[in-house]
């Protein structure tokens, strides 16, 4: 029972951390560079309010508009994995929509601050002096810098996710482990709700150590300190 | 002195958040107060009434007048939240106090805890609190409580062992203040700025917490209404009214952006 529901979860969890990755890091970049435009401060804005609804708000009101409205996919029409996976990932994809942009909102907002405070620093000037270019810079100097907040709060955001896809997968009825977990809880089937619980924590501490050893890879200061 | 309007420009975080948090109280108490309806009283020929004089937003599918009803659902939210927040920022503060101030091994072994609990998903783990316990308001503000415990305790006691060795506290000790005066006297005043906005972002986080609790059907119970349970309710009638569940949803969305905007602004005054 929770082998076949594994793939489920994962796919969705996977799905929504690589949006949340595809959409922050090009809009904190754009968004940092022309950090005074007028159109930049209305993407602020909209980040902001989009930090502030609910995921399971969220998939709400795209059930309802995508959904109901244009009909670009059948509310419930969950199709399993095994049966054909093409239309399993397309019905996954609204759903890690809805999970990913309230996180990508937030990561647009850590990258952004900490780009334009790494961009006050002396190295970057001196980047400038020897003739690089304005995305050379950024590219090869500062994003990589910057990018070491952003990658501990995208760490702790897919341990988020994880918890996020439990209460989407109630929205858009999804047979995986959030629906589990809850119809357990409800039902006093304890063993299943530890199960669940162990499964999650533990993908909660690899996805912990694959930070830490990301940080080695991306920062030479930790690699070097031990 | 500077005028409102500089003071507006500098931060407009802490005044938008301000405003936006003011009106939706006004809301919820003159609904919660005011209101003619109870929000609990059905009558079958108002089902889904179309907003009118009588009913400002209308009815939900069992005629209740939804605006009582989202007052007092928006009530509940606030009454969890306050209340977890009170209890795990009090836990928290003691623990953070005594840990940064005095260090040593106890310190150790309650940070490495703390660390456990942090790098769970919080929401995760009020549920494992639920699951064994049982459901229910008091269950779902002690469960939240314990779960929001570390993060308050690791931002207190990061702020008493920066300040323990600073002129003023050596000072007092000099005068011959105890431990839990200097503690509690010296110490937590000069924290308050940064606790503050921690408790902002933590009260957001634990309407959001009980929010999804609700919706999930395993947070506050019915009849008592909340905005979690309203929101799952409207779910089933979403292609008929969506009005009910767009509602619904924005009353959590504004009362989540009015806080983290205060808690944005308080954090950039600190």
């Amino acid at each position: 029972m929770l082998r076949s529901k594994l793939p489920i979860t994962l796919t969705l969890t996977l799905m929504s951390f690589i949006m949340v990755i595809a959409i922050s890091i090009p809009v904190g970049v754009i968004s940092s560079k022309y950090e005074d435009r007028p159109g930049i401060r209305i993407i602020d804005i909209l980040g902001q309010l989009t930090m502030a609804i609910p995921p399971f708000f969220l998939g709400i009101l795209i059930t309802y508009l995508f959904g109901m409205v244009l009909h670009m996919f059948v509310p419930g029409g969950f199709v399993s994995y095994s049966d054909d996976f093409w239309g399993f990932v397309s019905y996954l994809f609204f759903p890690a929509v809805a999970i990913a942009l309230p996180k990508a909102a937030m990561s647009v907002k850590l990258l952004k601050t900490s780009i334009l405070s790494e961009r006050k620093l002396d190295y970057v000037r001196t980047a400038y002096s020897r003739g690089n270019s304005t995305t050379d810079v950024m590219y090869r100097h500062v994003l990589k810098n910057a990018i070491i907040p952003v990658i501990t709060f995208l760490g702790m955001t897919l341990a988020d996710i994880v918890a996020g896809s439990l209460v989407i997968e109630q929205v858009f009825s999804i047979p995986g482990y959030g629906r589990l977990l809850i119809s357990s809880i409800s039902n006093r089937d304890y063993p299943v709700v530890q199960a669940i619980i162990a499964i999650i924590a533990m993908i909660v501490i690899i996805i912990n150590l694959i930070v830490d050893i990301l940080y080695r890879v991306l920062d030479p200061r930790i690699r070097e300190a031990r | 002195m500077k005028g409102l309007k500089y003071k507006i420009r500098n931060n407009p975080e802490l005044y938008a958040g301000a405003l936006i948090s003011a009106i939706m109280l006004l809301i919820i108490i003159s609904g919660t107060i005011f209101s003619p309806y109870d929000p609990n009283a059905m009558s079958a020929s108002d089902k889904f009434a179309a907003p009118s004089m009588a009913h400002p937003l209308g009815c939900d599918n069992f005629g209740r007048d939804l605006f009582a009803r989202l007052s007092i659902g928006g009530a509940t939210t606030l009454l969890v939240a306050t209340l977890t927040i009170l209890m795990s920022l009090t836990l928290g503060i003691i623990i953070g106090a005594f840990t940064g101030y005095y260090g040593g091994v106890v310190d150790e072994i309650l940070m490495r805890f703390n660390d456990a609990v942090l790098a769970f998903p919080s929401i995760l783990l009020a549920l494992v609190f639920i699951s064994q316990f049982g459901s229910g308001t008091w269950k779902v503000i002690i469960s939240l409580g314990i779960v929001f415990v570390p993060s308050f305790a690791r931002i207190v006691r990061g702020e008493f062992l920066r300040c323990r060795n600073l002129d003023y506290v050596r000072s007092a000790r000099l005068m011959g203040a105890g431990d839990i005066r200097i503690m509690f006297v010296h110490i937590l005043p000069n924290t308050l700025p940064v606790v503050l906005s921690s408790a902002v972002i933590g009260f957001n986080n634990a309407v959001l917490a009980e929010a999804s609790m609700s919706f999930l059907g395993i947070g506050v119970q019915p009849p008592a209404s909340s905005l979690g349970r309203m929101l799952s309710d409207a779910q089933a009638f979403l292609f008929s009214e969506p009005s009910y569940a767009i509602y619904t949803g924005s009353m959590i969305a504004l009362l989540i952006l009015g806080f983290s905007l205060l808690g944005d602004g308080l954090k950039k005054n600190a």
